[in-house]
């Protein structure tokens, strides 16, 4: 009787420490495969691998050919939405349609300035600017652009004064994360 | 007998256990909830987007403002709370797109949509390195004034992000500690005083 309870007990010992390994082993594997799409979505909707493009150069990205045609800033003074010690910048892109189909391929494009410890400028629209035929990354996705036309885009930013000399413009487009661009030109002083 | 009453005994401790523990899980809304960031009047509050310091806090019984030429008076059974808050933004572009008042006995005040033809509504863009200045109304009981918390966020109802809690303990006051209230506050001239 005894020695049948001990081998019971052996037998169970034995299991326990089994399901308590399989346990640890299949706990994190099961949270893995679930969270598994979140987890690739998130990693790769991001901008994490730069493009760098030189000054004057143009890039094929997203359907279209990019070139950074101008990038201008100028002093602000403050009142109303400017903030003291603001410095205006806008970039200027002609931009060579390769794909028409701009809904897909411009989903999510986001013009941007960044700076060497990774602070991000978004574009504004408090500043006054002439009106021309250029538009927004976002605005010209609807333009019913056809391919091998050119377009003019436009975006400006409000940057404190100090940091504008050494920004550099960014590029990013929902269909090409992780990648992103990143034109080397600087921000050149007008009045 | 008594094992098998051991084993009933073991069997209540453990239901009762259990009961206990969800009875007391948090909600998810709760687990995910904001992340509470706490401050007071003239010390800034540093949340993971952006800066702040309530800088004062003023009284009016109305508002006026004028837009398309015509002027505008709001005024109110209760009393308008006007909170200027300098902002910055920390690593990117934002608005502080959400702001409320809530009072001792927790009621909550939003930004009142009674203003929204007037000018500076907008919620208040910040961009790093470049501090600003936003105002923002809220029509208040008049028992809601002392004691009183202000709440900011990017977004209404922010997901594991913080939000900044900001006592309003610095109020105005006459010389015998009675609120100190504005007849009239004019908002398109505090808008052009303000950067």
């Amino acid at each position: 009787m005894t020695g049948r309870g001990d081998e019971r007990s052996a037998g169970e010992k034995r299991w326990r420490r089994r399901s308590m390994l399989l346990l640890v082993i299949l706990l994190p594997l099961v949270a893995a495969v679930t969270a598994r799409d979140s987890i690739e979505r998130w990693w790769n909707g991001r901008d994490r691998i730069v493009r760098e493009i030189a000054a004057g150069d143009q890039v094929d990205f997203g359907g279209a050919r990019w070139q950074l045609h101008a990038l201008r800033m100028a002093p602000l003074p403050a009142g109303g939405n400017i903030p003291d010690n603001a410095m205006g910048v806008v970039a200027d892109f002609r931009v060579q349609i390769q794909d028409a189909d701009l809904p897909g391929n411009w989903r999510g494009c986001t013009i941007a300035l960044q700076d060497g410890q990774g602070r991000r400028w978004m574009p504004t629209h408090v500043l006054p600017l002439p009106r021309t035929d250029a538009s927004e990354c976002i605005s010209a996705i609807y333009s019913g652009a056809k391919a091998g036309a050119t377009l003019r885009i436009r975006q400006a930013f409000l940057v404190p004064r100090e940091a504008a000399a050494a920004l550099r413009v960014t590029v990013s487009l929902a269909r090409q994360q992780p990648h992103y661009l990143r034109f080397a030109q600087h921000p050149r002083l007008v009045q | 007998m008594k094992r098998r009453l051991a084993t009933l005994l073991l069997l209540a401790a453990a239901a009762a256990v259990l009961f206990a523990m969800q009875r007391s899980t948090p909600r998810y809304d709760e687990l995910t909830g904001p992340l509470l960031v706490s401050g007071r009047m003239g010390q800034p509050v540093r949340t993971r987007l952006f800066d702040a310091n309530v800088e004062r806090v003023q009284f009016a019984r109305q508002l006026v403002y004028e837009r398309f030429d015509r002027q505008t008076v709001r005024t109110t059974s209760g009393l308008w709370a006007i909170v200027t808050v300098e902002l910055s933004a920390r690593s990117r572009s934002m608005h502080v797109g959400r702001a409320s008042w809530v009072g001792p006995q927790g009621f909550q005040y939003l930004l009142s949509d009674r203003l929204a033809l007037a000018p500076g509504q907008s919620p208040p863009a910040i961009e790093p390195g470049l501090p600003r200045r936003a105002r923002y109304f809220f029509e208040i009981r008049p028992d809601q004034v002392d004691g009183a918390v202000l709440w900011l966020s990017e977004h209404v109802g922010p997901r594991l992000d913080s939000e900044a809690h900001i006592k309003l303990d610095v109020l105005p006051r006459a010389a015998d500690g009675a609120l100190d209230v504005m007849d009239t506050f004019d908002m398109n001239a505090a808008i052009k005083e303000q950067p």
